[in-house]
């Protein structure tokens, strides 16, 4: 299969499928923008895939059982999306909630095209992928998942248990046999930034939103500037901007990247706000995600919502939110009990 | 606990390296405190950074914290703190009042603070091109390339440094390995020593060919050699096979099945 047909099913299967996924996911309202219903759709499916990978893993199953499990699911969620959508115009920018173009936001998609632009045509070489990115190369040639050593090519003697809850590189694999056997190399350091870059901007597009509702060119101005300081966040290796801008092809660069602050949005939507602006199942969905995206994300992410759960008290003292909050955060609880004691 | 302390003080400032961030964050925070406190969402933020930063700071949680993530690690606690939203919503803040005029030569200054607190990413020396869609080096590519073509269908083992042999399996993962990223995944003390020998930092030839040798290892991946070092690695039945840059691929004996290491048979 050539590459342009490659290329096109992986647009189809990062950026169409979690598009409508995320409409059956927005509760009642089921009419947000295309950065609303594309993150909800990515909470949706990194789930699916959550659930899907574990029992899988333990079962010793093949690669391509979980790649077409995952494939029949996404679809079934794009498909269902696309038949709850009360206004499809809403999708494509049109509808109601379009967005609105002035000077300043022009400025910010400029400045993110750029960034856009480098992480995809450039490279940059960081060890850590011999196992993020080698797993799921190793998974696809050897059509197992977790069973083969990504450092040598040969059997593991026993499961990788820092890695095996995390299965983040299991969906790299995925997404690469659904976009034709497209290499899992070429997708990670070439497709996953033109994505997920963006989705990282959706997130502070969110934000955005929610502190300057009613004034669009504040939103712009928000969003250029959160560029910029992701754009200069060379300072340190460690800093999350550093991680977004270098390696968002691993897992916990996402999770820093994208993910957090996706969770920072949700828990002020779901626990501070007087009337929550979003349906508090996307709050476990988020916790979930988190916990496919790196062992980090299944301690982080509970962190996160616990000290949310804590400004909660202090500011609104509603018990009944926090013990919401408080269940929201079990999936990763347990997934955190299982990644300390094993 | 004075010991904690000081190793958390030294994950904050390794977190932030020598930029003008945190302190571009605590004007941030200042800016939201004296102007904007009535604001429910100023509110939520800060209080939600107080909590943030107490939990890092303070030695009882990190203590937990440690426990569950691990030591060296600590750092990425430091990814709860909503750095780049604060100091983005203050300068906003800042900027949305200003007529026009105003607004743009404001968020001009804005600009500069942010270029001259932080670093660029591509300043950094994080992006290079390459010739591979694969995106691994480029020597890397061609080693791997070389090998294949080498070996056919026969069963091998590959040796490379620390700066080669992470990609070899990103690019192709049909290549099995002696050992890879700081040595893991090998297997017994002899494929630790050839670790130990292919990344020391002045290469013994000798002894890479002596432990190659030894345990079986069909190719070996290593700096290209002068004269002198081609004959020490030759003593030991090692034969070029080509060149890509700053690296030889050499292959001991005739054949890639010359000899097959006893861990490819299992």
């Amino acid at each position: 299969m050539g590459m342009l047909i490659k290329g096109i099913l992986a647009i189809f299967w990062l950026a169409a499928v979690p598009a409508f996924a995320g409409v059956p996911f927005l509760g009642k309202k089921q009419s947000g923008n295309i950065a609303e219903t594309t993150l909800a759709g990515y909470l949706a499916l990194f789930s699916v895939m959550e659930v899907l990978t574990l029992p899988m893993t333990w079962l010793r199953m093949p690669l391509h059982v979980l790649t077409a499990s995952y494939g029949v699911v996404a679809v079934a969620l794009a498909v269902w999306g696309i038949f709850r959508m009360k206004n499809k115009k809403v999708l494509f920018g049109l509808g109601e909630k379009r967005i609105h173009w002035n000077f300043y936001f022009c400025l910010a998609v400029l400045l993110i095209a750029l960034q856009v632009i480098m992480c995809t045509v450039l490279a940059h070489a960081d060890a850590d992928d011999c196992f993020y990115v080698g797993a799921a190369t190793t998974d696809v040639y050897t059509d197992t998942i977790f069973e083969v050593n990504p450092y040598t090519g040969r059997e593991y003697v026993a499961l990788p248990r820092r890695y095996v809850l995390s299965p983040f590189p299991v969906f790299l694999a995925v997404v690469s046999q659904l976009s034709g056997g497209l290499h899992p190399s070429i997708m990670a350091h070439v497709f996953f930034p033109l994505i997920f870059l963006p989705i990282a901007y959706m997130v502070q597009f969110c934000l955005a939103g929610k502190w300057f509702r009613d004034d669009k060119k504040a939103q712009g101005i928000y969003l250029f500037l959160a560029a910029l300081l992701c754009g200069f966040s060379g300072y340190s290796v460690y800093n999350a901007g550093n991680f977004q801008m270098v390696r968002l092809w691993q897992g916990k660069a996402l999770l820093a990247a994208a993910f957090l602050p996706l969770l920072f949005y949700l828990c002020i939507s779901v626990l501070l706000e007087k009337e929550p602006s979003c349906p508090w199942f996307l709050l476990v969905l988020a916790n979930i995600s988190c916990c496919l995206l790196s062992s980090m994300g299944i301690i982080l992410a509970p962190l996160m919502t616990g000290c949310f759960l804590v400004v909660c008290l202090l500011l609104t003292r509603k018990w009944k939110r926090v013990l919401q909050g408080l269940l929201c955060c079990l999936p990763s609880i347990l997934l955190g009990i299982l990644y300390i004691s094993l | 606990m004075k010991e904690l302390i000081k190793e958390i003080i030294g994950f904050w400032n390794n977190y932030w390296g020598d930029s003008f961030i945190p302190w571009l964050l605590l004007a941030a925070v200042v800016y939201l405190l004296i102007f904007r406190r009535k604001k429910k969402n100023t509110r939520y933020v800060l209080c939600y950074l107080g909590v943030t930063l107490f939990l890092f700071f303070c030695p009882v949680t990190a203590k937990i914290i440690q426990a569950c993530i691990g030591k060296t690690v600590y750092w990425r606690v430091l990814w709860l703190v909503p750095s780049t939203p604060v100091i983005a919503f203050a300068m906003t803040e800042f900027l949305r009042e200003r007529k026009t005029p105003a607004k743009i030569a404001a968020l001009a200054v804005c600009v500069v603070l942010i270029i001259f607190s932080g670093k660029g990413i591509y300043q950094a020396g994080n992006y290079h091109l390459v010739h591979n869609y694969q995106k691994v080096p480029d020597e890397v590519a061609g080693i791997c390339e070389m090998v294949k073509k080498d070996a056919g269908d026969a069963l091998f083992l590959l040796a490379a440094d620390n700066y080669i042999g992470p990609y070899v399996r990103v690019y192709d993962p049909s290549i099995q390995m002696m050992f890879n990223r700081e040595g893991r995944g090998g297997y017994g003390a002899g494929s630790r020593r050839l670790y130990l020998e292919i990344n020391a930092p002045v290469l013994n030839y000798r002894n890479i060919g002596a432990v190659g040798r030894r345990t079986f290892c069909n190719y070996l991946v290593v700096k290209v050699p002068n004269e002198e070092q081609k004959k020490e690695l030759e003593m030991y039945g090692y034969q070029e096979v080509g060149n890509v840059n700053r690296y030889s691929l050499y292959r001991l004996g005739e054949s890639a099945d010359e000899v097959t290491n006893p861990i490819l048979l299992r």
